[in-house]
């Protein structure tokens, strides 16, 4: 039986619920799905309402934060049919045809899907899946009640799968998470790098996938130590979602005789990539596919500059607190970094227009925005 | 979204890079061929399709892919797993090697029917063009 959230009560009274249920295909503890999921339920709850997190998939470290999906019991979860549904959508999976055949109500957060074709040549698996995930988008759309978005990006496809209506609500992320120090032997051994070579360090942090660029990052700062400055260095943080792209990187940065000022980080714990972000000169982003981007915030937080290429949602993200440009050729990239590293005033205006910045993005800042848009679209829904 | 708390002229900045970097690529020390050759190193990892009828490329990317990678990723989040996983990987490597081998071979084989098979198909299809034309010359008769 399907119960309308907002459904009259035998006086006539309108009950709205107050259950919310996310579920979420893959449940992660270090990534910035995972960390929205924990955000919205703690948000959900100190508001009043019922929240569970559901996953197919979890990591050990957040298993007992949430439940497997084959725990959810529609007569004890339900709510009497008005349980609602906040399915995080990000991937393909078997949740969706569930989630459409559970009968509940249901809203989207959508956290943005890359495009298929930045995988084909490398994980035709992966390309195949998110082929998938952009299937199950738009056969969730016809019934969810409501939709939101990590950024306008995102918000202009969900209105072009035909969800209704549909808002922007960006990602939730907890800074003073970033407050730390960092590891303490990898702070020191970079900032010895760092004073050894007296160079820039470039960092760019992300997952290692072609959607990223990294390529291109690694062809910018060829470009630099050629022509600006033969001592920088660059960091690339971020673990694997492509083995073989990860490996072409590290060949390209051989290729181009930078491989020794090159560090692949791969997959490593918090504190050792704030270490990283607490040694570095300049964030630099060539990545052509960004739902949202919160390394560039992250840059923000830790005083650098940005310099990006103005792709997918890192405009609106960045704003006018970071240097976007259209062109990612290696010189004019390069010639962007020379810029910040050299016209001092620049990158102070740069450092103070990040900090602002990144307020528009604080965790309670965001939390009301997230709060306001579900508690109206469960009451319009 | 939130609104930016502190607007400055980016787009013109963005105008001021631009022409910096040409004038930096019209000066005559500017090395021309290290950065072409950058350039070119670049291009070659950027997103691609794969046409549906593409036989070729397809196989092309199965013979990419066949390539096993012995460099196993040793790096973790959780601190010790990672030495943990470098012994392993120096325990496990000669026995690696051995099905990498078979398995590289394999896809090489696979990929060079693919190739055999689109050639085949490239024939064919041009016969039947020929033949086609002639009977509809014959018909035109």
């Amino acid at each position: 039986m399907i119960v309308s959230p907002a459904s009259r009560a035998s006086d006539g009274s309108r009950r709205v619920s107050r259950t919310v249920h996310q579920f979420v295909p893959n449940f992660a503890a270090g990534d910035a799905i995972g960390s929205h999921v924990r955000h919205t339920q703690r948000i959900l709850r100190d508001a009043g309402f019922v929240s569970e997190i559901f996953y197919d998939e979890a990591q050990a470290a957040v298993r007992k934060l949430g439940r497997p999906r084959s725990s959810f019991d529609v007569s004890r979860d339900g709510d009497g049919g008005r349980a609602w549904i906040l399915f995080q959508l990000s991937t393909g999976s078997d949740m969706t045809g569930y989630v459409l055949d559970l009968g509940l109500p249901y809203a989207v957060y959508f956290h943005n899907i890359t495009p298929p074709e930045f995988f084909e040549r490398w994980e035709p698996g992966a390309a195949e899946n998110l082929r998938r995930a952009l299937n199950d988008m738009r056969r969730l759309a016809p019934r969810a009640r409501f939709a939101m978005a990590n950024s306008e990006f995102s918000r202009e496809l969900l209105d072009e799968a035909g969800y209704s209506p549909t808002s922007a609500v960006p990602v939730l992320v907890d800074w003073s998470e970033y407050d730390a120090p960092g590891n303490a032997r990898v702070l020191a051994r970079v900032r010895r790098e760092n004073e050894a070579s007296g160079g820039a360090r470039w960092i760019f942090v992300g997952r290692v996938a072609p959607n990223k660029c990294q390529h291109d990052v690694i062809a910018a700062f060829a470009a630099y130590k050629e022509i600006y400055d033969p001592n920088a260095r660059l960091t690339l943080v971020g673990g694997r979602t492509s083995n073989v792209y990860y490996r072409s990187l590290e060949l390209l940065a051989d290729e181009l005789g930078v491989g020794p000022s090159v560090e692949m980080t791969d997959s490593i714990p918090f504190d050792e990539i704030l270490a990283h972000w607490r040694s570095a000169d300049v964030y630099v982003s060539a990545s052509e596919h960004e739902g949202f981007g919160v390394p560039a915030l992250e840059a923000m937080t830790f005083s650098l500059p940005v310099v990006a290429y103005a792709s997918s949602a890192l405009p609106e993200t960045i704003g006018d607190a970071g240097v976007l440009v259209d062109d990612k050729d290696p010189v004019v990239m390069a010639t962007a970094v020379h810029r910040v590293m050299t016209d001092e005033a620049l990158r102070k205006e740069l450092v103070e227009a990040g900090h602002e910045r990144r307020k528009d993005y604080d965790l309670d800042v965001v939390a009301r925005q997230m709060l306001e848009h579900i508690r109206t679209g469960i009451a319009d829904g | 979204m939130p609104a930016t708390a502190q607007p400055v002229p980016r787009a013109e900045l963005a105008g001021e890079i631009a022409r910096a970097a040409q004038e930096r690529a019209a000066a005559p020390d500017f090395p021309a061929a290290r950065i072409a050759r950058i350039r070119n190193a670049a291009a070659k990892l950027g997103a691609t399709t794969v046409e549906p009828g593409d036989i070729r490329h397809a196989a092309l990317l199965l013979e990419r892919q066949a390539n096993v990678d012995l460099q196993v990723p040793t790096a973790s989040r959780v601190p010790g797993v990672s030495l943990v996983k470098r012994v392993l990987k120096k325990l496990m490597i000669w026995y690696l090697r051995f099905l990498a081998a078979q398995v590289t071979a394999f896809g090489q084989a696979t990929a060079r029917f693919g190739v055999t098979v689109a050639s085949r198909i490239d024939e064919l299809e041009a016969e039947v063009a020929d033949l086609r034309d002639r009977v509809a010359r014959l018909e035109g008769k």
